[in-house]
C-alpha cells in the first residue's frame, strides 16, 4: 500500500498530495473496469434498468435489516438483491413480459416496499450514509475489501465469458451446446447484485449505474467485434472515471457526477464516430 | 366479479375502522402537549417529568434527525388537530410551520427559542471564521422574559402574527441564524425555561412542579458547563464539525469551529472542498473531527484520516432511543463531552 501512495505521490498532481484523493483514484481503477465488463453483458442482453432496480432494492435490504435488528444492513442488502436478482431473471425467462417491463415492475415494488418499511420505522435518516456513497470517502481498509469482492468477480467472469457471451447472442443457441442457460444467467444477475451492494456504500446509487452502462454503450457505438467491445469498455470506464475525478478536483465539482458526465461525453462523441462510419 | 366487489368493499370498511389511531386520541382531561421533534420532546420531558395532567407526545418519529426537510404525514397532522399546545424549537428549524398553522389556525404555538441568541448559520467551509465576531454573533438585545409572556398570553393566531411583525428584525435574524440551540446546554436551560413557562400559564395547578423540574435541569446544565471547564483542553482549540449543531458543540467545550463540512442527500463536497478543508486542518493544527453519526461521518474520517487524526463520533440528540426508555438530556450530553475527552487524553498519550 505504501509503494502504491508512493508512487502516486511521485506523480505531477497536485491531487495526489492528499490520501482521500489516491484511496478514491485506487477505487475508480478498482471498481469502473468490472462494472464496464458487467455492463457489456447487461446492454447485450437489455437489462440497461437492472442495476438501477438493485440499486433501489437496497432501501428493501436495509428496510428488512432493521426490521431483523440487525447492525449492519449489509447482509441483509446483499441477501436481497440477489434474491430480486434471481426473481428478476425467473419471471423474465417465462417471456410473459418484456424484459424491461419486468425490472421496471420489481424496481418500483422494491422501492416502494423499502420506502414503507422505513417510513413505519421512522424514516432512513440514520442509513442514509449506505445509499449516498461518495467515492471521495473511502478508506483504505474498504480498499481492501472492495478488492477482495472485485477478485473473486473477475475470476467468475472470466470462467463464464463463453457461455455468458453464448446465452447473449442467442439463448436456444446456447441450450443447444449445452449451457445451462437458467444456471449461466442466474450466476450473472448473482454478481451484478453483489457488486453493486459492495460498492454502493463508496459509489452511490446514481454513479453505479452509469458506470455500469455508459461505458459498455459508448464501446458499443464504435467496437467492431466481442473482443473488442469488452476491451473499449474498459477503458472508457477507466478514462471516464480517471477524468472525471481529476476534473472534479479542478473545476470544484461532485466527483461522482462528474464521472458520470464524463462517460455521458465519451457515448456522445462515440455516436458521433459511429454515424459517420456509415 | 360481485364477490370480489364484496370483498374490496369489506377490506375498505375494515381498514376505514382501523383508521381510528389510539395515539390521536383527545385526551379530555389533560393537556395534550405536542413537541415538534426529539430535541424539544427530550426537554419537555424534563420539564414535565411527573405531571399527571400533561400528555406529551412527540410529532416527527424519533428515528426522523433534523427537520430541515421535514413534511408532515397524516399522523402529524391529525396529532396537531387535538393538540392544546404545539412546542417548537424555533429558529427556523420547523420550516413546515406554515402548512400547520395553515391547518390548525387556533394551535397555541410555543417557540422555544424565543429570546435565545443563535450562532450564525453559515460557517462556510475553512477560514471563514477568521474573524471571531462574525462567527459568533451573540443578540446581546434578548427579550425580557416577563415581557415575552405579554405576547405569549393572547393565544390567538391573529395576535401572534402582529407579534410578529412587531419584531421582524428579530425574527429575520433568526432565520439567519443557526437553530440547532439544544446542543448548548446555557441555551438549552433557556429553552427549558421557555417551555416550563408556557406549560405553567396553561396548567396552573402544575406550576411547582414545572419549576422544579426546571430548576433541577438548569443544575444539571451548568454540571454540564461547568465540567467543561474542568476538562483539560487549552482554550481556543479548534475543530473541524460536520453537523451544522455542532459550532453549539464546539462553543460549549471552548473550541473554535473552524471548519464545517455538512453533507447531506442533495449536497455532497466536491474533492476541492475536501483538499482545502485538509489543506485547513493541517494549516490550523485541529484536532477535533467531530461527527455525528449520519451521512456527514464518513467525510469527517477521510478528512481526519488525512491529517493522522482520529475522528469524535457525537450525539446530536435528534434520535430518540429504539427502545421506550428513560432518556437524559444530561447524561447524553455528559456522553458527549466525555467523548471529546477520551479523545484528548488519548492524543496526549
Amino acid at each position: 500500500m505504501e509503494m502504491i501512495y508512493g508512487f502516486l505521490e511521485s506523480l505531477p498532481f497536485s491531487m495526489f498530495h492528499y490520501d482521500f484523493m489516491k484511496n478514491a483514484f485506487l477505487a475508480s481503477i478498482l471498481i469502473t473496469p468490472l462494472f464496464a465488463l458487467l455492463g457489456t453483458m447487461a446492454v447485450n442482453n437489455k437489462m440497461a434498468f437492472f442495476s438501477d432496480a438493485l440499486g433501489h432494492s437496497a432501501f428493501t435490504g436495509i428496510g428488512l435489516g432493521v426490521l431483523l435488528g440487525l447492525n449492519d444492513p449489509l447482509f441483509a442488502m446483499l441477501a436481497f438483491g440477489i434474491f430480486l436478482g434471481l426473481v428478476i431473471t425467473r419471471v423474465k425467462a417465462a417471456n410473459m413480459v418484456s424484459s424491461d417491463t419486468v425490472i421496471s415492475v420489481f424496481s418500483s415494488a422494491a422501492l416502494a416496499l423499502g420506502i414503507v418499511i422505513l417510513s413505519a420505522s421512522g424514516g432512513f435518516a440514520k442509513y442514509s450514509a449506505y445509499l449516498i456513497g461518495d467515492i471521495l470517502t473511502v478508506g483504505q481498509k474498504d480498499l481492501l475489501v472492495i478488492a477482495g469482492v472485485l477478485l473473486v468477480a473477475y475470476v467468475l467472469w472470466a470462467v463464464l465469458y463463453n457461455p455468458l457471451l453464448l446465452v447473449s447472442v442467442n439463448r436456444s443457441l446456447a441450450a443447444s451446446r449445452g449451457v445451462r442457460v437458467l444456471l449461466v444467467e442466474n450466476i450473472f444477475v448473482m454478481m451484478v447484485a453483489v457488486a453493486v451492494m459492495v460498492s454502493i456504500r463508496w459509489v452511490g446509487i446514481l454513479l453505479i449505474n452509469s458506470l455500469l452502462i455508459l461505458p459498455a454503450a459508448a464501446a458499443r457505438n464504435i467496437a467492431g467485434g466481442a473482443g473488442s467491445y469488452h476491451w473499449t469498455a474498459t477503458v472508457f470506464a477507466l478514462i471516464s472515471s480517471l477524468v472525471g475525478l481529476t476534473v472534479s478536483y479542478i473545476w470544484n465539482t461532485s466527483a461522482g457526477a462528474t464521472m458520470v458526465l464524463t462517460a455521458a461525453v465519451l457515448f456522445f462523441l462515440t455516436y458521433a464516430i459511429g454515424r459517420l462510419r456509415k | 366479479m360481485k364477490g370480489i366487489k364484496i370483498w374490496l368493499l369489506s377490506v375498505c370498511l375494515f381498514l376505514m375502522a382501523c383508521g381510528t389511531d389510539v395515539n390521536t386520541v383527545h385526551h379530555q382531561d389533560s393537556l395534550t402537549v405536542v413537541t415538534s421533534f426529539y430535541p424539544v420532546y427530550l426537554l419537555a420531558q424534563e420539564v414535565t417529568a411527573g405531571a399527571k395532567g400533561i400528555h406529551l407526545v412527540n410529532m416527527a418519529q424519533p428515528q426522523t434527525g433534523c427537520l430541515h426537510d421535514y413534511e408532515m404525514t397524516i399522523g402529524d397532522r391529525k396529532l396537531l388537530e387535538n393538540a392544546d399546545i404545539f412546542l417548537i424549537n424555533g429558529g427556523g428549524m420547523e420550516q413546515f410551520l406554515e402548512q400547520a398553522l395553515a391547518q390548525c389556525p387556533h394551535l397555541q404555538i410555543v417557540d422555544t427559542s424565543e429570546g435565545i441568541s443563535l450562532l450564525e448559520e453559515e460557517m462556510h467551509h475553512h477560514h471563514a471564521c477568521e474573524n471571531e465576531d462574525a462567527c459568533v454573533h451573540g443578540h446581546e438585545d434578548e427579550h425580557e422574559h416577563a415581557d415575552e409572556h405579554e405576547h405569549e398570553d393572547e393565544h390567538e393566531h391573529e395576535h401572534e402574527h402582529e407579534h410578529e411583525d412587531e419584531h421582524e428584525h428579530e425574527h429575520e435574524h433568526e432565520h439567519e441564524g443557526n437553530p440547532h440551540i439544544w446542543l448548548s446546554p446555557e441555551r438549552a436551560a433557556r429553552q427549558a425555561e421557555n417551555i416550563a413557562l408556557a406549560l405553567a400559564e396553561s396548567d396552573p395547578a402544575e406550576a411547582d412542579l414545572f419549576a422544579a423540574n426546571l430548576e433541577r435541569f438548569r443544575q444539571e446544565t451548568e454540571r454540564l458547563m461547568a465540567k467543561a471547564e474542568e476538562v483539560s483542553i487549552p482554550f481556543g482549540e479548534k475543530a473541524a464539525v460536520f453537523h451544522e449543531g455542532f459550532a453549539y458543540l464546539a462553543e460549549w467545550f471552548g473550541m473554535e469551529a473552524e471548519i464545517g463540512i455538512f453533507a447531506d442527500e442533495y449536497r455532497e463536497p466536491s474533492a476541492l472542498e475536501l483538499a482545502e478543508a485538509a489543506d485547513g486542518a493541517r494549516q490550523e493544527q485541529i484536532h477535533f473531527f467531530l461527527a455525528a453519526g449520519d451521512n456527514g461521518e464518513k467525510y469527517a474520517k477521510a478528512l481526519a484520516v488525512e491529517v493522522g487524526e482520529k475522528m469524535v463520533v457525537l450525539d446530536p440528540l435528534t434520535m430518540g432511543p429504539d427502545a421506550k426508555t428513560e432518556d437524559s438530556y444530561y447524561a447524553r450530553m455528559l456522553a458527549n463531552m466525555e467523548a471529546v475527552e477520551r479523545h484528548w487524553k488519548e492524543r496526549e498519550r
